[in-house]
């Protein structure tokens, strides 16, 4: 349970995270910078790109009162090269259909699906995980299509129900 | 993880190597290491490199006469006097004789007459003299050269550099006096041989994350041991901690905070970097976190970015720590100076200490807080604090070059000050008699190694104890090793059980097998055969290498750099970023293969967390395996490579250069994939394609001690453990110099064999050559039952053919002390007529020079040697008798326990040019009922009966057995080991060969057995067998094989003690206790307990009282005080009350009535009422 100011800004002046969250006469929400004083008023309209503005940007104040810190599924590509995992080679990449992966067991801390094993792909590096639910990475052409922003060298899980 | 195979073209159709060639590989590293190594490379280190650099570390000592406000004593206080050390000299070690001569001095003859192995060493010295001006400006004015100024005499580790037996071949060692397979490895101290044991620590300037158990203050703490210098004493330490969060209202919030070296108090994190010059809230987050869109770390860090809202600049963050330190009533100027340069000079020192190095500081914290909070958001484990990569192994040189800093510094103090006050005093000082005296480096040296107490404190009292310890010459197996030996410096009665165990990591480096039970059990470690403990080597090559090859220094990275790029350590120092670390990983280790890096230096890549770790220094374990070329799966040493060590035209440095062999430490082994086996390669069956390396041989994970145990993978592990504690028990010979040794006790075995069945380490240790056993035929049986419990009959018949049969040597010495020409102690006969307090003993042994002639028989209480020393002049007045006595005798007696010949004499001379003896005792020891014999695994029994062969059962050929040991021994005990041994045995005799019991060989009991039963006799072993005493046949079949057994040290002849009457202590007048002083056996509370729960009122009374220190005395039965009794006269008073008539007497302790008169010292009046009310 935490409750928190929801995400940490930074003026663009001094690079300081202290805004302050208040109203002006014109009832708009606005930020300023304990530092450098300055004032900026918060956009609340669509920007020009046309998408509609993140609540998070928006968000001021935020409680959770359930709040269980689960990390998602990180996998580095470079673990394809670890000589001490144990390998397959009777696997089918869902990205590519390579029948050589590598696999481990992941942490307890992680998700739901805590010590399942995880198989990443030998020539591709997405993964895939075998235990109750299965979970698997969007191979990198689909990612890039779905945020620009995604960077390569992490991919985050992606919930998809399906039932073996 | 492509490893870049070594060119090596013509070889491609080289036949492939098998597990039996890595024996010659294994050969080759023992030519030229040895087995003693890491001793004599660690003390090499010292003495050729750190002890000039200690010296060059020192500053100048600068003086300056003082004035003195004394007219009659005018000084030139204008002149500046500045000496410099420079160059150290050392030469072999001598000995200063009395009579001013200087001698060479080998080992042997420290050994004999108790001096110490030690060579002196000169520094050069430059005296300047500068004139000072009224402006405070120097002028060199004079300049001279002292060179080879003696500075101390520095012991000498036999058999490294500047020792005579450097080098020497096995002709010269045994001119030497020397055993030829001796190792060295250790000092000699006032004759004693000393061993320095390795110290194990945690690695300095590593970063360890760890989660704090709660209730705490902390959640996580993620901490450093910062250090200038591997192994200096200067490091301090740095915590990065996180609170725990207890609720809003606390002061406990989870904020991060970090401590600072000389300040009290915790620092808020963000005040921390913003005094290293990183204010803006982003920055300080883009060190941390790394990647700005990770909310879970961003939101961790929220609340210490809040809390550090008001301390908004450098200046005040500065002036904030500096407030917390010692800066009491300094001006805000003076405190902000005062902290910038304590983060710069104090704060983790193995980053730098120059200017401007805040900024790699901070990104190094940064690094520290980002490791803690992967901790604590769960996606890093916690570090693994026993994780045996992150450890070091402080060797003889480390230690010593501790110990001579602290020294050294010591004396350049005392010389500064002795310096200055003959300034002062307006001589010019002499420097070469100032060293003399100020100096306490000899003296210091000399006691640590004697004493073992290590390093000085600020209250002088010793750092550590037990440091270093006598050499245990005990056997050949049992000095070896002593010498391989590591200790935890942990207190021993913790119960923690965590750093005792055995850790994956230690495969290959610690021996599984060999640590001592009880107390210390894995705390006391011993280094497997082929662990190779670094010596270090130098980082600056490194660094060039890196810059070299495309890291990306650190102040040149942008946070996008710091996010997709690997960070590249060394030695613990972040040195930059590297975009693709696979390639540098490869490329290092090419050029480490190559030799054009050193071999030691360790490279590893953390895939997890994106690092690559470059290791240079000192006392990191590691060990040699074959290199494995990544793609073809193939070890890439062959049968020529092979070929060619055999002949001799390579050896193990050339295939270190090859690039077929490299060395691991436990760290990079983590990320190295290893086969247990070269035949586990094999493509179709293989475990696993990705192997990077191959072991040369498993066997040798094990150490000294286990090597000698047959067929160990076939065993219990605890017996193992049992057995490597035991064969340092076991007599053998311990050295071939043996008679030209005068130790205090020494034990050598008369007929010692080597084993029939043994393994391919015992080459290396020399087992086959000094051997610790005899070569038994045991049948495992139940006889007439005196064999129950452990304990084995033996044949009469081959003890007194000499089975078994040990020599034990005790030597005594003494020495003569003259002042002038009168002598204090004198070796002679003890004249009765002059001599007073003669000793109980016999003194017909002894022959005009005052000591006893070799080859005289000697029983317990006669005198070895006579002696007597000077009677002081008041005792010679006070004497009762007439005044003729002048003299007090001092002889030393052979133990009262014991017997001999006396074997040989030695006078000499000691370090004072005194008349010096050795006296040494020759017992022979026959197996006797109670004597301790083992085999190798573990199964130790005493002797219970010896029966002549007549009587032992025998087989169909008429083989009787020398040791008949119990079955029952074995199914708890599980010792399979023993049987396959024995198994083997039996069939090495029939065949007349050598049975191999190297563990993890394919080997199998299936084999040995056909053997056993093409030569015509039952598969495993058992065979027919008759009773000796009736003739008849037994109903079962025999196990009957030959099998190694050995002699402990524990003997009966050593143990047994009895007494009726004997000598009491003179206090209380109770017996005395133990063996030595012929004492009794303590009737102790529990046996009184015993006896009263019995009833047994008067046997009690006879026990503590009549046999113990019955007395008697008189009391007064009306004060019930001490009353004056004189039985001659039958006359009783009491002084007190005057009265003569109510006295009584009164039986009671000696120890009761010494207990009442002390009360009465004490003004307490303890009366005894001898009357009923």
């Amino acid at each position: 349970m935490s409750s928190y100011r929801a995400a940490l800004r930074f003026c663009p002046d001094c690079n300081n995270s202290n805004w302050m969250m208040g109203k002006n006469e014109k009832m708009e929400l606005v930020f300023t910078c304990k530092v450098c004083s300055k004032v900026e008023v918060a956009e609340m309209e669509d920007d020009e790109s046309g998408g509609k503005k993140r609540n998070d940007d928006l968000c001021v104040f935020r409680h959770d009162v359930l709040y269980v810190a689960k990390e998602s599924i990180i996998v580095m590509p470079d673990i394809i090269h670890d000589p001490t995992l144990p390998r397959v080679y009777d696997y089918c990449c869902h990205a590519c259909g390579h029948n050589e992966a590598v696999y481990y067991r992941l942490s307890e801390t992680i998700v739901s699906d805590a010590m399942a094993i995880i198989y990443v792909c030998c020539r591709c590096s997405n993964w895939r995980t075998e235990g109750k639910e299965v979970q698997y990475s969007v191979p990198q052409e689909m990612a890039k299509d779905d945020r620009e922003d995604g960077s390569p060298t992490e991919r985050r899980q992606m919930d998809l129900d399906e039932d073996d | 993880m492509a490893h870049l195979p070594v060119a090596e073209g013509d070889d491609a159709d080289a036949p492939q190597i098998y597990q039996e060639d890595s024996w010659v590989i294994i050969d080759s590293f023992f030519q030229e290491k040895g087995l003693v190594f890491q001793q004599l490379g660690s003390f090499d280190q010292f003495i050729v490199y750190e002890m000039q650099r200690v010296v060059d570390a020192q500053t100048p000592i600068e003086c300056k006469p003082q004035d003195q406000y004394n007219p009659e004593e005018k000084v030139d206080s204008k002149k500046v006097y500045v000496w410099k050390f420079g160059q150290l000299h050392f030469n072999k070690p001598t000995v200063d004789e009395t009579d001013g001569t200087a001698r060479q001095l080998t080992p042997r003859e420290a050994r004999l007459r108790n001096l110490s192995y030690a060579a002196p060493v000169f520094v050069d010295i430059i005296r300047q003299v500068y004139q000072e001006n009224a402006d405070g400006e120097r002028t060199l004015t004079q300049e001279d050269k002292y060179s080879k100024v003696f500075l101390m005499r520095m012991p000498i580790m036999v058999r490294t550099e500047y020792c005579w037996l450097k080098n020497a071949n096995d002709r010269v060692l045994t001119e030497f006096g020397e055993c030829p397979l001796d190792q060295g490895g250790y000092f000699v101290i006032n004759g004693s041989e000393k061993v320095l044991i390795a110290l194990e620590r945690m690695a300095n300037n590593f970063v360890y994350a760890f989660a704090k158990k709660q209730p705490s203050k902390y959640a996580w703490v993620c901490e450093i041991r910062s250090s200038l210098f591997e192994g200096s004493a200067g490091n301090s330490g740095f915590a990065v901690k996180l609170l725990t969060n207890m609720g809003s209202k606390s002061y406990c919030r989870g904020q991060l905070v970090c401590t600072c070296p000389y300040i009290r108090t915790e620092i808020p994190l963000v005040i921390m970097f913003r005094a290293l010059g990183i204010v803006a809230d982003r920055d300080i987050l883009e060190r941390i976190v790394f990647d700005m869109s990770d909310f879970a770390m961003l939101n961790a860090c929220r609340l210490s970015i809040e809390d550090a809202a008001p301390i908004s600049t450098q200046e005040m963050a500065l002036d904030y720590i500096a407030k917390r330190g010692p800066t009491m009533g300094a001006t805000k100027d003076v405190r902000v100076q005062y902290a910038r340069e304590l983060l710069q000079k104090e704060l983790l020192p193995h980053i730098g200490r120059t200017r401007n190095i805040e900024g790699r500081k901070s990104y190094f914290i940064g690094y520290m807080t980002n490791r803690l909070l992967l901790g604590f958001l769960g996606r890093n484990p916690e570090d693994d604090r026993d994780h045996f990569g992150k450890k070091r192994i402080d060797l003889a040189g480390a230690l010593v070059s501790a110990s001579f800093t602290g020294l050294w510094r010591k004396s350049i103090k005392d010389l500064r000050k002795l310096l200055q006050r003959q300034l002062d005093k307006g001589k010019i000082p002499d420097i070469v008699e100032c060293v003399k005296q100020a100096s306490c480096l000899s003296q210091g040296m000399k006691y640590q190694f004697a004493t073992g107490n290590w390093g000085q404190d600020k209250a002088g009292k010793p750092v550590r104890t037990g440091i270093s310890q006598g050499l245990n010459r005990l056997t050949f197996m049992a000095t070896l090793s002593h010498l391989r030996r590591m200790i935890t410096p942990l207190s021993r009665s913790g119960k923690l059980v965590k750093p005792r165990q055995l850790h994956n990591t230690h495969w290959g480096l610690v021996c599984p097998a060999e640590t001592p039970e009880g107390q210390a059990v894995g705390l006391v470690k011993n280094i497997s055969l082929m662990c190779w403990i670094t010596l270090g080597s130098a980082q600056t090559i490194i660094e060039d290498f890196l810059d070299e090859w495309g890291v990306l220094d650190l102040m040149e990275c942008t946070p996008e750099h710091i996010k997709t790029y690997s960070k590249v350590f060394l030695n613990g120092i972040w040195m930059g970023m590297h975009r693709n670390p696979a390639e540098l990983r490869n490329t290092l280790q090419s050029l480490r293969r190559r030799k054009d890096i050193d071999s030691e230096v360790s490279i590893q890549q953390d895939l997890k967390n994106n690092e690559i770790r470059i290791a240079s220094d000192c006392g990191r374990c590691s060990r040699p395996l074959y290199i494995v070329d990544y793609k073809q799966q193939e070890v890439l040493i062959n049968g020529h490579h092979v070929e060619k060590v055999k002949n001799g035209e390579w050896e193990w440095g050339t295939l270190m250069r090859e690039g077929l062999i490299e060395y691991l430490d436990a760290e990079e082994e983590e990320c190295s994939m290893v086969a247990m086996f070269i035949h586990d390669l094999v493509k179709t069956k293989a475990y696993c394609k990705t192997y990077t390396h191959a072991e040369i041989h498993p066997a040798m994970i094990f150490g000294i001690c286990a090597s000698i145990i047959p067929f160990p993978d076939h065993n219990m592990s605890p017996r193992n453990v049992f057995q490597s504690a035991m064969g340092k028990q076991a007599i053998g010979v311990f050295g071939t110099n043996f008679y030209a040794r005068m130790d205090t006790f020494a034990c050598v075995m008369c007929y010692p064999m080597k084993p029939f069945v043994g393994t391919r380490s015992m080459n290396y240790l020399r087992f086959r050559e000094m051997p610790a056993g005899v070569n038994t035929i045991v049948f495992i049986m139940c006889y007439t039952g005196y064999n129950q419990e452990d304990s084995l009959m033996l044949g009469q018949s081959s003890v007194d053919r000499g089975f078994m049969r040990a020599v034990s040597y005790r030597c005594y010495a003494a020495e003569e002390k003259w002042e002038g020409k009168k002598p204090v102690d004198e070796f002679c006969r003890p004249k009765d007529f002059r001599t007073i307090g003669l000793k109980n003993g016999n003194y017909k042994l002894l022959d005009y020079d005052g000591l006893a002639e070799p080859a005289s028989r000697v029983l317990g209480d006669d005198v070895l040697i006579g002696r007597t020393s000077a009677l002081p002049p008041d005792m010679m007045k006070a004497e009762v008798g007439p005044a003729r006595y002048d003299r007090k005798d001092s002889s030393i007696l052979c133990r009262t326990a014991e017997s001999g010949v006396v074997d040989q004499v030695l006078v000499s001379l000691n370090k004072d040019g005194y008349k010096f003896t050795k006296v040494r005792l020759r017992t022979l020891k026959i197996p006797e009922v109670g004597d301790k014999f083992a085999s190798r695994h573990g199964q130790k029994g005493t002797l219970g009966i010896m029966y002549r062969q007549e009587d032992m059962p025998f087989t169909h050929f008429g083989v009787t057995p020398d040791i008949i040991m119990n079955p029952h021994a074995i199914p708890s005990r599980m010792t399979i080991g023993h049987l396959v041994e024995q198994l083997t045995g039996k069939v090495g005799a029939l065949v007349g060969c050598q049975g191999d019991a190297t563990p993890f060989t394919r080997v199998t009991v299936k084999d040995i057995s056909g053997r056993l039963h093409d030569m015509g006799f039952q598969r495993f072993g058992n065979e027919k067998v008759w009773n000796g005493h009736t003739g008849r046949p037994l109903t079962n079949k025999i196990f009957v094989g030959p099998v190694y057994y050995q002699r402990l040290k524990h003997m009966v002849s050593d143990k047994v003690q009895s007494r009726s009457r004997g000598p009491v202590q003179t206090l209380v007048r109770q017996p005395t206790e133990g063996r030595a002083k012929e004492g009794g056996l303590r009737f102790g509370e529990m046996e009184r307990d015993c006896i009263i729960s019995h009833g047994a009122a008067k046997f009690l009374k006879e026990r503590l009282f009549d046999v113990s220190d019955a007395h008697r005395i008189h009391v007064c039965d009306t004060c019930g005080l001490f009353a004056i009794a004189k039985l001659s006269k039958d006359t009783y008073e009491c002084k007190l009350c005057k009265d003569k008539a109510n006295v009584s007497q009164v039986c009671l302790p000696y120890a009761c009535k010494l207990m009442i008169q002390e009360l009465m010292t004490m003004n307490i009046l303890p009366r005894l009422v001898l009357h009923v009310q």
